[in-house]
Formats: structure tokens, C-alpha cells, sequence
């Protein structure tokens, strides 16, 4: 199927009566998209069932650790008539080079995917060139580059426990469930890489994001072998991991501004990413209680609470922390078991949800999902979206001021004429272009303004069009007023009912943190962590089986492990 | 693969573009004009060629020249009543700057035919008549799919003209840390 005919799909169930869908000013407030957990359709999650339910192959085909762990390991994939190799290298920088900022020079293990055979002149390539990260020079071969460090406070301590004989010991690990953290994951054409719509259908990795999460996975991997390789360089008679420890740990990762404007720049993908999941909960809410559901969705309950309680902590402002979730994982149990004999039990829980705080609705519906049962394959198509598309300009004056009333509504809601409307702009920085934010009244844009200022783009719109006949052709206005032409394209693109999230980026009362936790669930990241308002660390495969168990029958139920032993 | 020679480099598609909408804006073209300019050359390089350097050539040029050749595209309109005209460009310019806008418009049933012959994208255009038709049908551009699986191949030193200027977009590291 082409994108058109995805997107037109798509539409047509969002058009569909029988789905009774929240309605977008619900959805897209800040809070709310700040709320959203991880679910069956994120990202890391699509991408595993995908390996195991294709049986893709996945092999360690070189490990070349020195007893540091200095060296390169290659992972080879064979997935779905398709061959990939996952090359990292390694080494030890000090400890003070190690950031959780996009900015660095170097790290400890710099990677990256690529389809085909690995020669040794591709070898010699990558080794040249993907160290480099943001200087490199790739080109089509490559899908993924990414890099990371370890973690400074537990790799060396892991290292140690293994090589004495021992597994890690709950308490000393506190919240954290990685060995190692990465910093970006990039693809899509970035520095000569493949493009994204450069698949060809079919192809395994065709969905949003699988390349990238079939990196992380094994970024995952190579965590594990490493601090396995360092403890058996120190002792020989090192173990490994058992099996609880061996799931247990995710991949760290930092996420900054970035997210923010990838946000507002794709419209098409926001919405796609939001109906699947708004689809899915109508779909669970006209389910009739059974005795399988009811199971299904207590189990559910039980493992959210020894997951929070497990992991235990106070409140991470802005957002409820473990202990606040393990309380609410039990309010919600109690009020599902005075409704679970209603008619419609799962509808009867969500009611009740949307009447809470919004971490708690979203808490409510991340679980209520687990009992749709959509299948992956409709699932990656609806999420085969573009937001480039070329908006007919041939529509009138009219006809733009017929979709701000019907689309643009909430605009009304938010001052955008006052100083604090337009207090920030965004801005990428020279270092590794990553995106940043800046206060209009202490540096001057000057042609520097990402042009993700869409709320007060449309406002200005607005105003214009007031003095324009209504009857002109939108190709006449913008002759006149080309400067509207992103926000004109904006409305004509018709990118669906969720692709606006409800808020101006720049007032200075925006807070970054709410998209990026909507985009960092949506890709299957958890354990939220805020470390200011601009960014924040999370974990990812926490859980996730390993690419060894490819073949077994572990079920897609990994995600909300309970700690070794527990820390409550 | 041959990535890099002396006279090409391989490169995305969308490092085109982001690389035309950062130069663009660097000469002070508004947003929306950049965003379009970026679009139209970066469509132009891989259907036609010779993108790049049209964008190189009309920076070259006085600042009136210039700001007509920004807002050319947006003259490929019929006007309402009319089933056909003819629109001069004085002085000519480049068809890197139409050619995105009148395959767009062919889907709404607008047919072009140009003074002269199309060759590349560097081809000079002093008019280009419209004419209202039946919608094309767009096709599967064979083009646009190579260029997103196996790169598009430009000129090493055009990219590098394009590269410098584009990298003033960014702001220093230091005044963001400062401020």
C-alpha cells in the first residue's frame, strides 16, 4: 500500500461512528500527552514481538574485547530474507568526558546498523568513521548510528560482583536498571545514512523506528557482554548474570530539547502515533466483561504494582513518582474490582480514570491496552504517515477560515498577543546541531528561528486573513503574504484530528517535558526522570528478553519488571 | 560504494533540503519562503539536476532579482474565469524554482508547456504557459525512490558553497551556555 493509502485508512476508522473516540482537546492538552505511558504499541515492544514472531536470527558473530572491554563486537541478523550487521566499537574514556548531553566528542561505545555483508573494507569504514558521530561521513549501507557511555556509577560495580562469584545486590543498584546509557539514536538520512521512506515495503525495518530499536536492543546486548567479558577478564571463575538479573536491565537514555521540535514539525506521524492508541481504547472500552479480560487485566494491575513498588522513590516533579504509582496501581485494582461485574467493566474503569489526576487516566489506559488485540500489521501501517504533503492551493480564503473554526478552536484559549507568548524561540546550537531554546529578550533570532512557532504562526494568519475577500484563492493570498505559507499549509495539510498538540512552544510557561515523555512512551521508554524542565533520563527494554531467546515462547508481557529481590 | 570523489558526494535527500531551508534563511528569507525554496531545489536535484547550483547562481544575484525569483512559484496560478496563461519572468530564471509547483499542479488538472526546452534544472525560463486540463494522476517517481534508498550524488564543490553558508544557522554553543 502507498502512504496516501495509509493515511487515508486511517482516516476512515477515525471517521468511523462506531469508534468512540476522546475528542483531541482532551488528548492533546500538555498535561495529558505529559502523562502517556508506555504500551503494547510502542515502538521497543512492536519491534520485539516482530523479531520473535518472524524468528528473526540474531548471532554474536565477533567479539574483540581486550580485558577492558576495549575492541569491537558484531552482531549479525538475518531477518526476514534480510541481512544486517550491528557493529560497535568500544573503548574507556575518563569518567569526567562522560555526559548525558547530545554534546560530546568521544564515548565509550559508538555503533551502528547496517544493512548487507560486513567486509573488511566496510569494517575499516565504519571503524573510521562512526566514532565520529555528528562528523562522520556515511552513506545508504548505514541505518542507525548511535553512542553511549557506561554507567559510571554501577558498571565497574557489576564488573566486580560477577568476578567475585556474585550477583548485583538490589539495594546498591537504587532506581537504576542499565549498564549502560546512550545519548541519540540517529537515522533517516542523517549524515548520507539511509532515508527512512528509502525501504522498500516489506522490508523488516520498514515500520517507524524498528531500525532504531533493533539498534538499541543490541546496544542492550553489548552492555551485557561487556560487563560479562571485563568480570571474566578479572577472574575467570566469574559468572554471569542469572536469569532475573540477565532481563533486568534496560538501556539508559538521555533525551534533551530535541524531541520538542520533531514534535511540531510532523503533524501526520503525532496523529497517527495518538489515533492508534485513542482506536485501541475505544475498541477495549465496548469490550463486555469475561472472565479471560477480567484475568488478563488484574494480572496486568499486579505486575504495575510490584514494578513501582519494587522500584520505590518519591515524586519526580513535575510527575508522580514509584511510590505515588504503587498507591494509585492499588486505588485503581479496587475501583476495577467494584466494577468488574458491570456490563461494561473496562469502560466503567476508564470513566472513572478520566476523573483522576492525568497520570492516573494514563496509568489506567497504558493497561486497559493490553487487552486490545489489534494486530501488529494494521498497527505498522497506520503509522506509515508523512507530514509533507502538498496542500491543494487552489482551496479559498473561506475555506482556511473553515478549518481554523472547526480545528483551531483552543487557540482562543491561550494568550498569544501578550510578551510571554513569544518569550522563547528555538534555535540549534553549533554542537552537534541540537536543538535548543533561547529567551527572545536576551538573544536577538536574528535568521536563526526554527520555524516551530506554529500557534502564533496561525494567530497571525488570522489576523491577516480578516482583511483579505474570502473568495481569493489561498495560491493569491500567499502572492501576497508568502510569509504564511508554512501555517497555510499547515491547515490545508488536514493531518487529522490529533496532530496539533494544544499549546504555543514558545510561551514561557511551555514546558519541554510534556512532548518529550509523550514521544520517549511512545517509543517504549519508561522510569521517567526529569532532571530539569528541558530534560530527562529514562530507561528502555528494561525486562525485554534477549536476542538469544528468539525461538522460545516468552510472551509479550516483559515490560514493568520487579527488581531482583525487590527494594520494598 | 564510492561515497566521496573529487568531484561528487552522495547525500540524502533530506540534508538537501535541510541544508537549502538553513542557507535560505541565512540570506534572510522568511521561513516559509525558505522552507519552499528548499523543497523546490531539492525536487529539482533529484529529477532534474543542476539544483544546487541554480540556488548558488540566484544568490549571486542583486537583491530585486533575487526576491522575484523567491516568490516565482508562487505566480504559477490560473486566475479565476481563465483556462489558460502565459507568465514571463523578466529576467529568465532558472526551472529549479518552478518545476516542484507545476508537476504539483499537473494533479489539479493544470498542464505546463515552457519557452524552451527542459533539459536540467538549470535550464533558463522567460515563460511558461498554463492550461486547465484533466488532473494528472501522480505516478510513482522512480527518481525520488532512488534517491531515498541509495542517495543522491551532487557536485562536491556545490555542496560545499551550500554547506558553509548553511552552517551560519547555527548558533554558537557558547552564547546558548551564556545567556
Amino acid at each position: 500500500m502507498t502512504i496516501n493509502e495509509n493515511m487515508s485508512e486511517l482516516s476512515t476508522l477515525l471517521d468511523n461512528p462506531h469508534n468512540v473516540l476522546r475528542p483531541a482537546e482532551t488528548v492533546m492538552k500538555p498535561t495529558s500527552l505529559g502523562s502517556v505511558r508506555m504500551t503494547r504499541f510502542s515502538f521497543s515492544r512492536s519491534m520485539i514481538r516482530r523479531a520473535f514472531l518472524k524468528k528473526w536470527e540474531i548471532e554474536r558473530q565477533v567479539v574483540n574485547f581486550d580485558e577492558l572491554g576495549q575492541g569491537h563486537i558484531i552482531y549479525r541478523i538475518f531477518a526476514e530474507g534480510k541481512l544486517f550487521h550491528f557493529v560497535a566499537f568500544t573503548s574507556t574514556i575518563d569518567e569526567s568526558l562522560h555526559t548525558d548531553r547530545v554534546i560530546a566528542d568521544v564515548w565509550d561505545v559508538t555503533a551502528a546498523l547496517v544493512e548487507g555483508e560486513v567486509n573488511e573494507d566496510l569494517l575499516q569504514f565504519l571503524k573510521d568513521e562512526v566514532p565520529k558521530q555528528e562528523s562522520s561521513r556515511l552513506d545508504p549501507r548505514v541505518l542507525v548510528l548511535t553512542r553511549g557511555n557506561r554507567s559510571v556509577r554501577f558498571y565497574e560495580y557489576l564488573v566486580e560482583r560477577l568476578a567475585s562469584g556474585n550477583q548485583p545486590e538490589s539495594k546498591k543498584l537504587g532506581d537504576a536498571g542499565y549498564i549502560m546509557r546512550s545519548t541519540a539514536f540517529y537515522g533517516n538520512g542523517k549524515f548520507g545514512m539511509r532515508s527512512f521512506l528509502g525501504f522498500e515495503d516489506k522490508h523488516p525495518l520498514s515500520a517507524p523506528y524498528r531500525a532504531q530499536f533493533l539498534a538499541a536492543w543490541l546496544f542492550r546486548e553489548v552492555s551485557y557482554e561487556s560487563v560479562e567479558h571485563c568480570a571474566k577478564a578479572k577472574n575467570p571463575n566469574a559468572v554471569s548474570f542469572n536469569s532475573e538479573w540477565s532481563h533486568f536491565f534496560g538501556l539508559g537514555n538521555a533525551t534533551g530539547l530535541g524531541l520538542v521540535p520533531w514534535a511540531i514539525k510532523h503533524p501526520g506521524e503525532l496523529n497517527a502515533w495518538v489515533s492508534i492508541r485513542e482506536l485501541a481504547l475505544s475498541n477495549v472500552r465496548s469490550l463486555k466483561g469475561s472472565t479471560k479480560n477480567t484475568q488478563i487485566l488484574e494480572e496486568w494491575f499486579d505486575k504495575a504494582y510490584q514494578y513501582f513498588s519494587s522500584l520505590g522513590g518519591d515524586d519526580r516533579w513535575p510527575w508522580m513518582g514509584p511510590d505515588s504509582l504503587s498507591k494509585a496501581t492499588l486505588l485503581i485494582k479496587e475501583t476495577f474490582n467494584s466494577l468488574s461485574g458491570n456490563a461494561l467493566p473496562f469502560n466503567d474503569l476508564y470513566l472513572w480514570a478520566e476523573k483522576q489526576d492525568n497520570e492516573i487516566t494514563e496509568l489506567v489506559i497504558s493497561l486497559l491496552l493490553e487487552l486490545d488485540d489489534t494486530n501488529d500489521e494494521i498497527i505498522d501501517r497506520l503509522l506509515m504517515v508523512e507530514s509533507e504533503k502538498e496542500a491543494d492551493l487552489n482551496a479559498t480564503v473561506e475555506d482556511l477560515k473553515i478549518i481554523i473554526d472547526e480545528k483551531y478552536f483552543w487557540l482562543n484559549e491561550l494568550d498569544l498577543s501578550g510578551p510571554e507568548a513569544r518569550h522563547f524561540w528555538w534555535v540549534m546550537s553549533d554542537n552537534a546541531e541540537e536543538p535548543r531554546r533561547a529567551e527572545r529578550s536576551v538573544i536577538d533570532p536574528e535568521h536563526r528561528e526554527i520555524p516551530i512557532d506554529i500557534s502564533l504562526r496561525i494567530d497571525k494568519l488570522i489576523k491577516d486573513l480578516e482583511k483579505i475577500d474570502k473568495k481569493i484563492s489561498v495560491n493569491e493570498f500567499l502572492y501576497s503574504f508568502p510569509e504564511h505559507e508554512i501555517a497555510v499549509k499547515r491547515l490545508l495539510g488536514n493531518f487529522g484530528p490529533y496532530s496539533e498538540p494544544m499549546e504555543n512552544v514558545c510561551d514561557f510557561k511551555h514546558l519541554p517535558l510534556n512532548l518529550q515523555r509523550f514521544q520517549l512512551a511512545m517509543y517504549g521508554m519508561d522510569n521517567f526522570s526529569p532532571q530539569s524542565t528541558d530534560w530527562l533520563r529514562v530507561t528502555l527494554f528494561q525486562g525485554a528478553p534477549r536476542v538469544s531467546e528468539i525461538g522460545s515462547n516468552i510472551a509479550d508481557k516483559w515490560i514493568l519488571p520487579k527488581q531482583p529481590g525487590g527494594l520494598t | 560504494m564510492c561515497l566521496m570523489n573529487d568531484a561528487t558526494i552522495l547525500v540524502a535527500p533530506r540534508e538537501l533540503k535541510d541544508q537549502v531551508e538553513r542557507a535560505s534563511r541565512v540570506l534572510l528569507c522568511e521561513a516559509s519562503t525558505a522552507n519552499r525554496l528548499a523543497e523546490d531545489i531539492t525536487f529539482c536535484e533529484i529529477n532534474y539536476s543542476q539544483g544546487i547550483s541554480s540556488w548558488l547562481e540566484a544568490i549571486t544575484s542583486d537583491s530585486e532579482t533575487f526576491n522575484k525569483i523567491q516568490r516565482s512559484s508562487l505566480e504559477l496560478r490560473i486566475p479565476s474565469g481563465r483556462k489558460s496563461v502565459d507568465i514571463n519572468f523578466d529576467p529568465s530564471l532558472s526551472f529549479a524554482f518552478l518545476a516542484r509547483t507545476l508537476h504539483t499542479q499537473e494533479k489539479y488538472g493544470i498542464t505546463w508547456s515552457c519557452d524552451t526546452e527542459v533539459i536540467y534544472g538549470n535550464s533558463k525560463i522567460a515563460s511558461i504557459n498554463l492550461k486547465l486540463d484533466n488532473p494528472i494522476s501522480p505516478k510513482t517517481n522512480q527518481k525520488t525512490i532512488d534517491a531515498l534508498s541509495t542517495g543522491l550524488r551532487v557536485s562536491l564543490l556545490e555542496w560545499n558553497q551550500l554547506d558553509k553558508i548553511a552552517s551560519q544557522f547555527l548558533l554558537s554553543e557558547e552564547i546558548l551556555d551564556g545567556s
